[in-house]
């Protein structure tokens, strides 16, 4: 295998994985703080997708001719924001008395994705929605060529764990996920408001996979359905990348990502999803608390 | 003891009725309705074991596939006859089921739920893309024969060509599956699934081996989607991987928990209730899933025991006219029925 190959698979990859990374954290987040999955979190994904598509594809470029750079990233903000609130609202709305209870808040979460879908599915309709890139072409080096969307998708992604990363180490909210995270009780006692905290986690974790749906709408196309795989590739992550821990989840989602990149070059996308599925059989009988999970 | 004998009086009388219903009406629609929602009553009341001691699967839909596969496979490939094939089909899914176990029983809880998703989808996938010549990718299976006519002694031998002798399989299958339930619910097995389901830890302290009897649990609830599986297939004579969707696991779940889960008659309730709105349903496009949705949502929220949960309220309010418990259905009692 030559070397710029090479180069372009690991590239590819790498800023594939940055944004499972990212799509994971969000899931990791929320089970970490109300300790339940989100089984809407692919969905969340979805509207991060349609939130561009309505507004910066449909709206801002087709009718309003606004520069495309600067009006994806302000859609960007929005689509974070909106899905965000909608976390919360759902949060405080129904999530709240389900904290703890697995089975019931992944119901819940279930109904609530059935829900989101079927409403997307009348709004948008089945067909793939595709939107214009705002960064096009590609980028040469080394040998190796990578469109430009990726690299900055990839960037932008590394740029939210990262400041995902200082949120929760360097504020007073960061720092009361991360006490509860560790004990709930204890961590009330102290007086964490615990209502609030939630409702802003869950919120978050919505946010990052809507902002993971941004940067691949105009990689990928947007429909109410993609969701799911995302969803699945969200759990093998964080099985893999230990349970609740931010630098897991990143490690295994740039794992999964090179899995991905490798394994479909030399055999097929199903046989590199066959492979990160096996990895998970693996990581369980290995070692069952993940790359950098404590037990 | 009276009402014991007017329980099951109750129960008799609805089979007689199920029974008769080919005599009333031989609109194949009907009919074919009645079967599907016989096959998703097996699979949901199978979900339930596995679900009494802690473990929910959402791989079950992929569990059913093998089940149909291997089902079609067996009459087709190796010429078995489809009474024989029906079993196996059952057996093969268990075995898949004990294999895929051992590294994933040791997870509970939420990363149980995880796996199995991943595991559906990754069983799938095999099915669609590897091995095409066998399974026939996204095309699926085509011609698959119908079972082989059944000489029942005393009665014209049983020919499978038009809905009804299909109704009255899948009414019999279904009945010996919850038959087979409801005796393993009341048996020390049924018992001791309701402990670990409670108190892990406690259930442990007392001798009981966690793993294997969750392995039994779950290998259980895996060899009835092998025999639905196989029913769906030699009904339908074309499977697609497009019939075993997570879609239909998650709906499998939804029937559990819509029609209560401490029993075996809630997820038969839950089944037939939510298929029979689905199919009434149907022409307003695509509210089905809407529905389905709305209705775990308010479930979860406002019914945490489905179903089984009112059934109690509406038994009082009509007058104990329904057969069925009449005092609080919470506290674990060990009929199952």
């Amino acid at each position: 295998m030559d070397f710029g190959l090479f180069v372009q698979l690991l590239v590819n990859g790498l800023l594939l994985g940055a944004i499972y990374g990212l799509v994971a954290l969000g899931l990791t987040l929320i089970l970490s703080i109300l300790d339940s999955i989100n089984f809407a979190h692919g969905d969340m994904f979805m509207l991060g997708g349609v939130v561009i598509y309505a507004f910066f594809a449909q709206f801002a470029v087709k009718q309003l001719h606004l520069p495309l750079i600067p009006t994806y990233l302000l859609s960007m903000v929005l689509a974070m924001g909106l899905v965000g609130l909608l976390g919360v609202v759902i949060e405080i709305g129904i999530f709240h008395p389900f904290i703890g209870k697995h089975l019931q808040g992944v119901i819940l979460t279930l109904g609530l994705g059935l829900v989101i879908q079927t409403v997307t599915l009348m709004g948008l309709g089945t067909v793939d929605k595709g939107v214009p890139s705002p960064f096009p072409g590609i980028v040469s080096w080394l040998g190796a060529s990578v469109a430009l969307e990726r690299i900055v998708a990839g960037i932008l992604a590394v740029g939210l764990v990262i400041g995902l990363w200082y949120y929760i180490h360097g504020t007073k909210v960061g720092l009361a996920m991360r006490a509860i995270s560790q004990d709930r009780e204890a961590a009330a006692l102290q007086g964490i408001h615990m209502r609030r905290i939630c409702a802003i986690g869950f919120g978050l974790g919505c946010a990052l996979a809507a902002a993971a749906g941004v940067l691949m709408a105009p990689i990928a196309f947007v429909n109410p359905f993609v969701g799911e795989a995302w969803l699945m590739k969200s759990f093998i992550i964080i099985i893999v990348g230990g349970m609740g821990s931010i630098p897991g989840s990143l490690l295994a989602g740039f794992l999964l990502g090179l899995i991905e990149s490798f394994g479909s070059f030399f055999f097929s996308i199903h046989t590199a999803t066959v492979l990160s599925f096996s990895l998970v059989i693996i990581m369980l009988l290995l070692r069952p608390r993940g790359l950098l999970g404590h037990a | 003891m009276h009402r014991l004998s007017r329980r099951v009086g109750g129960y008799l009388i609805l089979i007689v009725l199920l029974f008769l219903v080919p005599v009333g009406t031989r609109d194949p629609y009907y009919l074919y309705t009645a079967y599907r929602i016989f096959l998703l009553i097996i699979m949901a009341v199978g979900l339930r074991v596995t679900m009494t001691t802690g473990q929910v699967s959402f791989a079950h839909a992929a569990f059913m596939a093998i089940g149909a596969y291997s089902s079609a496979l067996l009459v087709m490939r190796v010429g078995l006859s489809f009474w024989l094939a029906l079993p196996l089909a059952g057996i093969i899914a268990m075995v898949v089921a004990i294999l895929i176990g051992f590294p994933i029983l040791r997870l509970t809880g939420v990363y149980f739920f995880l796996v199995t998703f991943a595991f559906g989808t990754v069983v799938m996938l095999i099915i669609t893309n590897y091995w095409r010549d066998v399974f026939g990718g996204t095309q699926g299976l085509l011609n698959i024969p119908v079972p082989d006519p059944l000489a029942i002694p005393g009665l014209p031998p049983l020919e499978f060509t038009t809905m009804t002798p299909f109704y009255y399989l899948g009414l019999m299958v279904m009945i010996i599956m919850i038959l087979f339930a409801v005796r393993l619910d009341r048996s020390r097995f049924g018992r001791v699934f309701r402990a670990i389901r409670q108190q892990d830890a406690l259930a442990q302290s007392v001798g009981v081996n966690l793993f294997s009897y969750k392995m039994l649990g779950w290998a259980i609830a895996c060899f009835f989607a092998g025999i639905a599986g196989s029913l769906f297939s030699h009904m339908h004579k074309v499977i697609t991987p497009g019939d075993f969707t997570i879609q239909l696991a998650v709906y499998c779940v939804v029937y559990v928990i819509v029609g209560g889960e401490h029993k075996v008659s809630g997820p038969i309730l839950g089944t037939a209730l939510l298929c029979l709105v689905a199919e009434y349903l149907r022409g307003f496009g695509p509210i089905e899933p809407l529905a389905y949705g709305v209705a775990l949502v308010l479930v979860i929220v406002f019914m945490p025991q489905g179903i089984l949960g009112i059934l109690p309220r509406i038994n009082a309010w009509l007058g104990n006219l329904w057969p069925g418990p009449s005092q609080g259905v919470s506290n674990n009692d060990t009929t199952g029925a």
